[in-house]
Formats: structure tokens, sequence, C-alpha cells
């Protein structure tokens, strides 16, 4: 569905109501945390040290199967080279819900602005150093939702797929009013892919 | 950024196997290329004068490298050494390139795709895919893919700030345009006159560096 809601806005709409803990891996600044319901026992993982936990997701990850009631990676899949066992890792730890959100790279605005300069963003950019972190795919709506819908449908997960229109440039804002498909109109897709129900 | 060094531009409608084999006519010594696949470049060498080694990440080359790891190679190990769109593939893009530069001991060869040249960017507007399946995220790992959206500016950069920190000299850079027959000749006009943006016709930038 399409959305103009932010994606924390989305999952903390989506949690509300839910107990048990909530793991936000890739959390940063644990910005996710002011959207989430006071019921909820916040957990934040990133590969950066000073949260509470530090986990490198191009490993496999050390914890339980369904380890966590719900996890959430928003923006994160897309800078791990083993993209794939990292999700079916997400999947396997998680209790109820994973949230997974993929930045849409294929929608008009990128599209234009790659026609126009040759350039489709900082975090693909090769620099006379290595930056770290970047992403390392180039995460295109079709192949987004082919790729999540096939793991999530391997675990017997149901798929619920929001469409969010918000950007950041002024072109991408303009061009997310306009009817075309969403393909050209999503900044980013994200996931709520549910494991079984919550009793 | 990135086109300001002296080094020679040559534009050219050649293959980069046709390239590399009229650059190593005259070459002797040794010569190991890197990521040599079914050996595409043997056939066209002398190997009378050039002995020549092939080495690749599967089986049936001459030795079995992986170059995320580095090489098992001494410093200066071969005269030359041959990378053809090998380094876009390798997550340590930078590591792996001071390793060539290091068992290089005469001079190191360098192709990299340009891959915002008109015809992806054309492609990538219209389709949402740059016209090659290497950047795929597909249900299932495809394993070998472009690690690197090797652009024209930054290709350049990337090649010549980390030759200079390795004691190596950019010589020359061929510039492989695309298209076919026509749109080729069209290209060559249109790069050597300066008509349209540095790159925009580039499919390939073959760069030659030298030890002095």
């Amino acid at each position: 569905m399409l959305v103009r809601e932010s994606k924390y806005q989305i999952v903390g709409r989506r949690v509300s109501g839910l107990t048990g803990t909530l793991l936000d891996v890739g959390a940063r600044d644990r910005v996710l945390e002011k959207y989430l319901p006071p019921g909820l026992k916040y957990v934040a993982a990133d590969i950066a040290p000073g949260l509470d936990l530090e986990w490198d997701l191009e490993k496999p990850i050390d914890a339980p199967d369904n380890a966590y009631d719900i996890v959430v990676a928003l923006d994160v899949l897309e800078h791990v080279e083993h993209i794939h066992r990292a999700y079916q890792e997400l999947l396997r730890i998680t209790r109820h819900k994973l949230f997974v959100s993929l930045p849409n790279m294929t929608c008009l605005s990128l599209r234009l602005q790659f026609f126009a300069t040759g350039h489709l963003g900082g975090k693909y950019d090769l620099l006379p150093e290595h930056q770290g972190d970047r992403h390392r795919w180039l995460t295109g709506y079709r192949q987004v939702c082919a790729f999540i819908g096939h793991h999530a449908r391997s675990a017997g997960c149901a798929v619920t797929q929001y469409d969010i229109l918000t950007g950041y440039s002024r072109l991408h804002a303009l061009i997310s009013r306009l009817p075309l498909p969403a393909e050209l109109r999503t900044y980013t897709l994200l996931f709520e892919i549910t494991k079984r129900p919550m009793s | 950024m990135g086109d300001g060094s002296r080094a020679r531009r040559v534009y050219t409608v050649r293959g980069k196997y046709r390239v590399v084999a009229e650059l190593l006519r005259q070459a002797e010594g040794t010569l190991l290329d890197v990521g040599a696949r079914d050996r595409h470049l043997a056939a066209r060498l002398d190997q009378h004068r050039l002995e020549y080694h092939s080495a690749d990440l599967g089986e049936g080359c001459d030795y079995r490298v992986n170059l995320e790891e580095g090489l098992e190679f001494p410093d200066g190990a071969f005269d030359y050494v041959v990378a053809l769109d090998v380094l876009e593939h390798v997550e340590h893009i930078h590591r792996a390139f001071h390793e060539l530069a290091r068992i290089t001991r005469r001079c190191l060869i360098i192709a990299l795709p340009n891959l915002s040249a008109l015809s992806r960017r054309w492609s990538f507007l219209w389709r949402g895919h740059l016209g090659t399946k290497k950047y795929d995220l597909y249900p299932e790992h495809q394993g070998d893919r472009h690690r690197w959206l090797t652009v024209y500016p930054q290709i350049n950069a990337f090649v010549e700030e980390n030759a200079a920190r390795t004691g190596l000299v950019l010589e020359q850079v061929f510039e492989e345009l695309q298209g076919r027959r026509v749109a080729r000749v069209l290209g060559y006009v249109a790069a050597r006159s300066g008509l349209l943006p540095r790159g925009l016709l580039t499919e390939r930038c073959i760069y030659v560096l030298v030890r002095r």
C-alpha cells in the first residue's frame, strides 16, 4: 500500500499494543525508540559499538531461534554483502514480526538523477580510499519485492508491503504526487513479515 | 575531478583484448593475467617473447588466486600484470589494486567498465536496470557480481591516486568507445572534439601504469 508516513511511524503504529522485546538492528542513534509504545522492551544492535549489542550482520547472529518478539532492520540489509544470509538470520531470530526496509534505488527521481549526472548517491561512491560503510546492493523495486517475498514464503510468513512515498529531494516530492506506477513513486520499501500471529 | 592527469588519453573503437595485445606487442618477460577466465588474452600474445601465466578464482588456470585475500607472489614477481574488468568484482578493491601494483615489475594494465556511459544511463532511466545482470539482487546470491558502481570520474581518480601511492605512473588511458560501427565512429569524433562531456561514450577505461 502507498503511504506517506515515515518508516519509524509505521513500525511504531504497527507494534502499538504489543508487548515483549523489540530488537532494532542497525539502530544507530536509537531513533526508532521514540516512536515505540511503552509496553515494549527496546534493544538496540549495531555494528558500531556503544549500543546494547554489537553485531556484524555479515556473520551468523549469535542468538537462538525466535529470540526476539519483534525484530526491526531499517535500511540495513543493503549494506551487507551476505544480504541473503543476513535476512534469513533475521527471520530465524524473530518470534512474531520482522520489519525490513530497503531504499528503492529505481524510483524515478533517482533514475533522472543518474541520467543527468552519472551519480547515484554517496553510498555507491568509489573513492580513492575505502569508505567502509556503503551500499553493497543496488536495491531496485521489483528485485527487492521478489527477494523479500521469496524468503518470507519459504519460512511460512505473511508479508505486508508499505510503499513509502516520502523522500528527501524536491524532485521526488513532485514525482511522488504524479499518477505513476508505484515503482517510480516509492522512495523506501517497508515490509512487515509476520511469522505467526501474536496471542 | 579525475581527468586532470598528464596521462595521454587515447580513444579507441577496439575491444580491450585487442588494445592490450597491441600494447604488449614488443613486450618481453613474464606476464600474469589476473581474472584470466578462459585465457582469452593468451591467444593474442606472442608467447615466444612474453611468458603468459593465467590466474583466476576458480580452477583451470596456472594460479588460483583470491584478490580479496591478497596475492602470494613476491614483490615485482611479474614484468607485466594485467587485470581486465576484475577489480569491480572485489569488495577490497583498494587493497587488491595495491597487491597488483606490488607484484608488478614494469607495467600494470587495468581495465574498468564505465557504468555512467550514456547507454547505461539511458537503460537505467527507462528500465531501472543498468543493462548488466552484475548488479542484480536475486532470491539467491549469484556469487560473482560487480561490487562497485564504477563511474567515469571516480574510476579515474581511484586509479590516479592509488597509482601514486604505489609508486606507479599512469602513462596512458585508452577509452574504449561504445556502440557499433557508425555509432563508434561518431563517438570517436565527438570524444576527440570535446563536443560531449568526458566519458559519456566511454564503455571502458584501460589504464596503463608503469614503474619508473
